[in-house]
């Protein structure tokens, strides 16, 4: 009986200090769990990038990316973002090289010139199809992207006694639509803060809209580039990272 | 031990007024337990601590926003009806009128010139693109109240890359006489790295808790370029107007 009163006043004693608790969740744990739990409720993101990119409008070479985005989230698996990308890449040089010629070799000098921005805009569907909490971090893109992209590159050559002289300029400003596909992983700094490392591939259609000549933006006379790479109509892959605020 | 002193007070009391004390006890506990909640409660709504009321004032204290505006200055070539110049920001607040930002500033352009107001000569065509970076670090204060709360003014260092590049040629192409054509061309590539002062002022006309929207007039003041070399004036400035969206957390 002393035994069943002691437990009974012990048992009542946790329910009355639970109930407080329930009311008023002022304990610690409860705090920390609200804490723990607003990387759930997040349904905003936003955040800027930089990628290494390798695509037509750097020549197939490496080239630099920025970017910045802006996410909503539709579902516990889906999300949806606004993603702007800004790029240029430039190239400036001479060099000196002998043309061979029936009677003499003749000293000439190359310049070659070039300058290529491009503008793209994406609206990406963001796919977390995972369970578990390495697992649903790894998510996967699909989208539409558009593209303002422009070059003007020019060359000329010219010999050293001046008796011949060559100049070329290629310049094109097109628009084009296209679409994306991206792999990434995120990596929590905070429950709002991410790093995140993506994969992603770009590729495009024949431009809708041209200024200058209708050319493919990787055309490119100067020396010691590719004229031709792996997309039909322009593309490129980048891989990057990027920090992520939720909110 | 426990028992026993159970025991021991049980000679003196009786069952009836041990369950009294209990029930007494508990009773105590659950007021001290609620009483104390409920007045932590209070107290931080009514009467924070100074670390609370400072959470309580700051916060948000980040914001994140984007920005449109139509500028003009030396990285159009100076000559252009105002370029489409992006930013994106950030910015953390240092007290409840000052925050310090930074920004980043995309211009990209392209045009066709051809004897356009002096620009190249009227028998002449140019081309250009124009690709500008500023960087800036941006001290901004709300410091007015009333009528003139929503006005925010701000300074500080930037940074600008720039590169550029243009070419330009007769209209009337002269004709070919023997390979290879020996078409009059120049071109000027210029890609610099200079320093620069901005200031900003902008006044927000939708404020909400966690969003504002303002208009933002800026302006960027260059010095020399420090880094490459140029054929285009690189001092100079470039100022425009736009609208700015944020978001605060």
């Amino acid at each position: 009986m002393k035994m069943q009163l002691s437990l009974r006043a012990a048992v009542l004693m946790l329910l009355v200090i639970v109930l407080n608790c329930a009311i008023y969740g002022q304990t610690p744990d409860s705090t920390d769990k609200q804490t723990q739990d607003t990387s759930d409720t997040v349904t905003q993101s936003a955040g800027w990038g930089v990628a290494n990119s390798i695509g037509d409008a750097s020549q197939y070479l490496n080239g630099l990316t920025i970017s910045t985005f802006y996410g909503v989230r539709l579902g516990q698996v889906v999300e949806v973002a606004a993603t702007l990308s800004f790029s240029d890449y430039s190239l400036n040089g001479q060099e000196l090289f002998y043309d061979l010629n029936i009677s003499s070799i003749i000293p000439t000098i190359r310049k070659y010139s070039s300058l290529t921005h491009s503008l793209t805009g994406d609206i990406s569907l963001i796919l977390s199809p995972f369970a578990g909490d390495d697992w649903r971090r790894l998510r996967f893109h699909l989208g539409a992207s558009v593209r303002r992209a422009g070059r003007i590159s020019s060359r000329s050559t010219m010999s050293l006694d001046s008796s011949r002289r060559y100049s070329s300029e290629t310049y094109t400003k097109q628009v084009a639509l296209g679409g994306h596909i991206a792999i990434e992983y995120l990596l929590p700094i905070t429950s709002t803060v991410d790093i995140g490392v993506r994969l992603q591939a770009h590729t495009y259609l024949a431009p809708f809209w041209v200024e200058g000549e209708n050319v493919l933006l990787e055309y490119l006379n100067a020396p010691g580039t590719s004229r031709y790479g792996f997309f039909p109509h322009g593309g490129a892959i980048n891989l990057g990272a990027f920090l992520r605020i939720g909110f | 031990m426990f028992h026993y002193t159970i025991k021991r007070k049980s000679n003196v009391w009786g069952w009836e007024q041990r369950k009294g004390v209990v029930t007494l006890f508990l009773i105590a506990v659950s007021a001290t337990i609620s009483y104390t909640l409920a007045f932590a409660q209070e107290k931080s709504i009514d009467s924070p601590s100074p670390a609370m009321q400072e959470k309580v004032n700051f916060s948000p204290q980040h914001r994140i926003g984007w920005g449109i505006s139509s500028n003009e200055g030396a990285v159009t070539f100076s000559n252009d009806s105002g370029e489409i110049l992006i930013s994106m920001l950030y910015a953390r607040r240092i007290t409840p009128i000052t925050e310090l930002e930074l920004a980043l500033h995309y211009t990209g352009i392209q045009r066709y010139f051809r004897g356009l107001n002096g620009l190249v000569p009227p028998t002449s065509s140019a081309r250009g693109i124009s690709i500008a970076w500023q960087a800036d670090i941006t001290f901004m204060m709300q410091p007015f109240t009333g009528f003139f709360q929503p006005l925010r003014l701000g300074l500080g260092p930037s940074l600008q890359l720039w590169s550029a590049i243009a070419t330009s040629s007769p209209l009337v192409i002269p004709p070919t006489t023997t390979p290879p054509s020996t078409i009059p061309l120049e071109t000027n590539f210029s890609s610099i790295a200079s320093l620069a002062m901005n200031a900003k002022v902008e006044w927000l006309f939708l404020q909400r808790p966690t969003f504002d929207i303002g208009g933002r007039f800026q302006m960027h003041v260059f010095t020399n370029a420090f880094s490459g070399g140029s054929h285009f004036p690189a001092v100079g400035g470039m100022a425009g107007a736009g609208v700015f969206a944020y978001v605060r957390f």
